[in-house]
């Protein structure tokens, strides 16, 4: 019967079963048997007290009675975050130092080359290489529970923080994994374990936010709100949209993991995939941003200006992230400029197909649409709070941002183009000095002209358009597109460089 | 009517940043054949065969497997099911025995039970690991290694067998027994495509063979055309005591095209372009003018010769 189920196991995902068949010995499960019961039996211990009542006089008083007492609250919280810690840390050490040793050692290749979907094969690590972990954070559960029926816990908030610990632990995993394929150096594991002790206190001090330990259950935090539903105010749906939230990233984290294991000079997301992301990130964060406007609904028309720096900034570091996401990397440009783009039909409805939604192209119109598709969920709730009159002013603040990552962005594509070996060092080097700099330098040189810094440093303009003339957007507007056309003709003039025929070298030689 | 084509390429292209590495390739392999790539380090065989095995994707250009072409951007689970690919590396689970590691991948191919079984107890036979079914793969020799590779790469029973520098790095035994069961995999009607340096190996084994040299694919014809082609015919003679009065005699023969001095003093190799009656003549023309012969034996030039003639060097 066990054999059976073993070997339908196995014909269902042959990863998981060769991930079990070689950590399932019988002394491995002993073994992990009784760290986990030794380390409960610790935990009690050190949570527990004992006191004599009653002692017999003899030669030398001996006690005879003793009275145990557990303290069952501080040993649930104790194990709940000793099982986080396991699960977040260990677990990921486990699966990172698997999937990099695999990596370096060149047998993915040959599962790769199997007709398996990379979902099944990612499936069969996650579930089989931390195993035996999971068995013995599985034999601790219900000593965690019944510490929190004894400590007269509310058994829904319990719930609801298991369920969010396997929901971020499921994105944790991916991410890492994801980290280890990119980058896969031996002191990864290491590195990523430590990140999760890091994450474990975080995230702890998420999970008891709005816990009340006198009552010992959730009463809620009346400020968390995201657009105008009071999230923090209620248990479930503070669980269901934590759930959500970690649900939706680790759905577009596991999308680029399968690209990458699949092919791994692949770019993470494809195009389309980058405007949905942009989307439901936008949409989560604009949530935050509602509910903080609607609280301070008296904030002057400068406060308004100046909340949407912080935002703008996260918007940067996402858009960022997503630039890196869709670059392809030098030989697919090389690929696509000396051949694919050659092939493609004349018509010029075929060529924007193949910019918008091509695998292989260059990012330039994929990030326009990526900032167009940021824009259109800000602008009309941005202009319907600070009024239709100051809205020209919100439409060219956000222009002015948009137009700034689109030059990061396609500094990063033409430093991509490089065949330096350091190219990501160099890429994070000049991007860094491209937003920092200007600002440094202003500083230090008092620079206090409006146009300039509105130019040239992103995220000031929310600072300056409340005051700005028309005049000086104008000009910063102008400037910048300046900046961009030159950017644009740069990277067209390394394109078609990289796909002029190398025959042509060959005979500019000979007739030199 | 022609043979089904188990390999079609169509200007096969891949490039890496400037450097071609294979130009415009269009390769036929017919099913059934084995055929034989050759060619120095670095003219592109690796990255054919790669691009064949789905491995690598083609800069440009359309691969047909059985007349199915690989889709690029996809993972073609079908046509992977029809390939086996051994690669010049071949990194084993050292950690598993030889049985769990077949099986792993038997259920990778979706191989079900019973069917998995005998197939596991069939490619172990041929590959004779048959006593080692039980044994940790790190305790294995390189050669019983590289057979567990090929065992791993023949275990779904593919239509397409690409083996990159198989026996590379083997002893002759292990060579040899390497040879025997490619033999026997090419009587079972499997196609196969396989590059060596060892051009004997080829010729025993390949019905066709092909030259690669700087991306180009510079020749591929069935081996017997090759031969037929480029291969002239030789005679080796050897005598009794002084091998001058042979030479006198062949110099004034008309189908003589030269001798060749071998290293023993008493024997030559003469390039003859009669046909085999011709030969028979010249034999029994020889004894009646009461040369001593001790051996006359008619062969060709190889493909190692061929191959040099051909005007390629074969180190990089």
């Amino acid at each position: 019967m066990l054999l059976t189920l073993t070997d339908r196991l196995g014909d269902w995902n042959p990863q998981l079963f060769r991930e079990l068949k070689g950590r399932l010995s019988g002394r491995k499960l002993l073994l992990a048997t009784a760290t986990s019961v030794v380390v409960q039996g610790l935990l009690i211990s050190a949570n527990s007290n004992s006191t004599c009542t009653k002692y017999v006089d003899s030669i030398v008083s001996r006690c005879v009675e003793y009275h145990w007492e557990i303290y069952w609250q501080p040993l649930f919280m104790a194990e709940s975050i000793i099982l986080m810690l396991l699960l977040f840390a260990g677990g990921v050490y486990m699966l990172v130092a698997d999937i990099v040793r695999e990596q370096n050692r060149g047998t993915l290749n040959f599962i790769r080359l199997s007709p398996r979907s990379s979902q099944s094969i990612l499936l069969g690590k996650i579930l089989g290489v931390p195993f035996l972990l999971y068995w013995g954070i599985a034999l601790a559960l219900p000593l965690q529970w019944v510490a929190a029926v004894a400590a007269e816990i509310d058994l829904g908030w319990v719930l609801s923080c298991d369920l969010l610990v396997a929901a971020a632990g499921s994105f944790f995993y991916l991410l890492f994994l994801l980290n280890a394929l990119l980058l896969p150096a031996p002191y990864q594991a290491i590195a990523a374990s430590f990140v999760g002790c890091w994450v474990t206190s975080l995230y702890t001090g998420f999970l008891v936010w709005g816990f009340d330990s006198f009552s010992r259950r959730y009463i809620g935090d009346s400020y968390w709100k995201w657009f105008s539903v009071n999230v923090g105010q209620d248990l479930m749906l503070k669980t269901i949209w934590t759930g959500i939230t970690f649900g939706v990233a680790s759905y577009w984290t596991w999308q680029a993991l399968n690209r990458r294991f699949r092919n791994p000079s692949a770019t993470l997301l494809s195009k389309g995939q980058s405007y949905w992301l942009t989307a439901s990130f936008q949409i989560w964060l604009l949530g935050w941003l509602w509910s903080f406007y609607a609280k301070f609904m008296d904030l002057t028309e400068l406060n308004k200006f100046a909340v949407m720096l912080p935002v703008s900034i996260v918007n940067l570091a996402f858009l960022l992230i997503i630039v890196g996401a869709i670059t392809p990397h030098r030989q697919i440009l090389v690929d696509w400029a000396r051949y694919l783009e050659a092939s493609l039909p004349t018509a010029k409805g075929q060529k924007m197909q193949d910019l918008v939604w091509g695998e292989k192209s260059p990012i330039g119109w994929a990030v326009t649409i990526n900032l167009t598709i940021t824009s259109a969920i800000w602008l009309p709730w941005l202009v319907a709070q600070v009024g239709v009159v100051s809205g020209g002013k919100v439409l060219a603040g956000m222009v002015l941002s948009a137009n700034l990552i689109w030059m990061y962005a396609l500094l990063v594509q033409l430093f991509t183009l490089g065949t330096n070996k350091f190219v990501t060092i160099r890429t994070g080097v000049a991007l860094s000095a491209v937003i920092g700099l200007p600002s440094v330098l202003f500083s230090v040189l008092e620079v206090k002209n409006a146009t300039l810094w509105m130019f040239a440093v992103f995220g000031s303009c929310w600072q300056f358009l409340p005051e700005a003339s028309v005049t000086s957007i104008f000009f910063s507007l102008l400037g910048q597109i300046v900046t961009m056309i030159m950017l644009d003709w740069q990277l067209r003039q390394q394109l078609n460089e990289l796909g002029a025929s190398t025959s042509k070298e060959l005979l500019a030689d000979v007739k030199g | 009517m022609a043979k089904e084509l188990a390999i079609d390429t169509r200007g096969l292209t891949k490039q890496f940043d400037r450097h071609i590495a294979v130009n415009d390739v269009d390769l036929q392999v017919a099913s059934g054949e084995v055929y034989g790539l050759i060619g120095p380090n670095g003219a592109g065989k690796t990255t054919l065969i790669r691009m064949l095995a789905t491995a690598e994707e083609p800069t440009t250009g359309e691969i047909y497997i059985n007349g199915e072409l690989l889709k690029r951007d996809s993972t073609n689970p079908t046509l992977k099911r029809r390939l086996g690919f051994l690669p010049d590396d071949f990194p084993l689970y050292d950690d598993l025995t030889v049985w769990d590691y077949l099986d792993y991948f038997a259920r990778l191919y979706y191989l079900r039970q019973p069917r998995r079984r005998q197939r596991l107890y069939e490619v172990l036979e041929l590959v004779q690991l048959g006593n080692k079914r039980n044994s940790l793969i790190s305790t294995l020799s390189r050669g019983m290694k590289q057979r567990l590779s090929l065992a791993r790469t023949i275990i779904h029973e593919p239509i397409l067998l690409l083996l990159d520098e198989p026996v590379s790095g083997l002893d002759p035994l292990a060579r040899m027994q390497f040879r025997e069961i490619i033999k026997i995999l090419r009587e079972a009607g499997m196609t196969i495509l396989i590059s060596s340096h060892v051009l004997s190996d080829l010729a025993e084994l390949c019905t066709s063979v092909g030259i690669m040299e700087l991306g180009y694919l510079v020749e591929s014809s069935p081996l017997a055309e090759l031969y037929q082609r480029m291969s002239r015919q030789q005679i080796i003679m050897s005598v009794l005591g002084d091998r001058a009065p042979l030479e006198s005699e062949l110099r004034h023969h008309p189908q003589v095209e030269g001798i060749e001095y071998l290293p023993n003093s008493q024997s030559l190799r003469v390039y003859f372009s009669g046909t085999p009656e011709a030969s028979a003549d010249l034999l029994r023309h020889l004894v009646q003018t009461g040369i001593p012969l001790t051996e006359f034996h008619c062969t060709q030039e190889d493909l190692e010769t061929i191959f040099l003639k051909l005007g390629h060097k074969q180190a990089s």
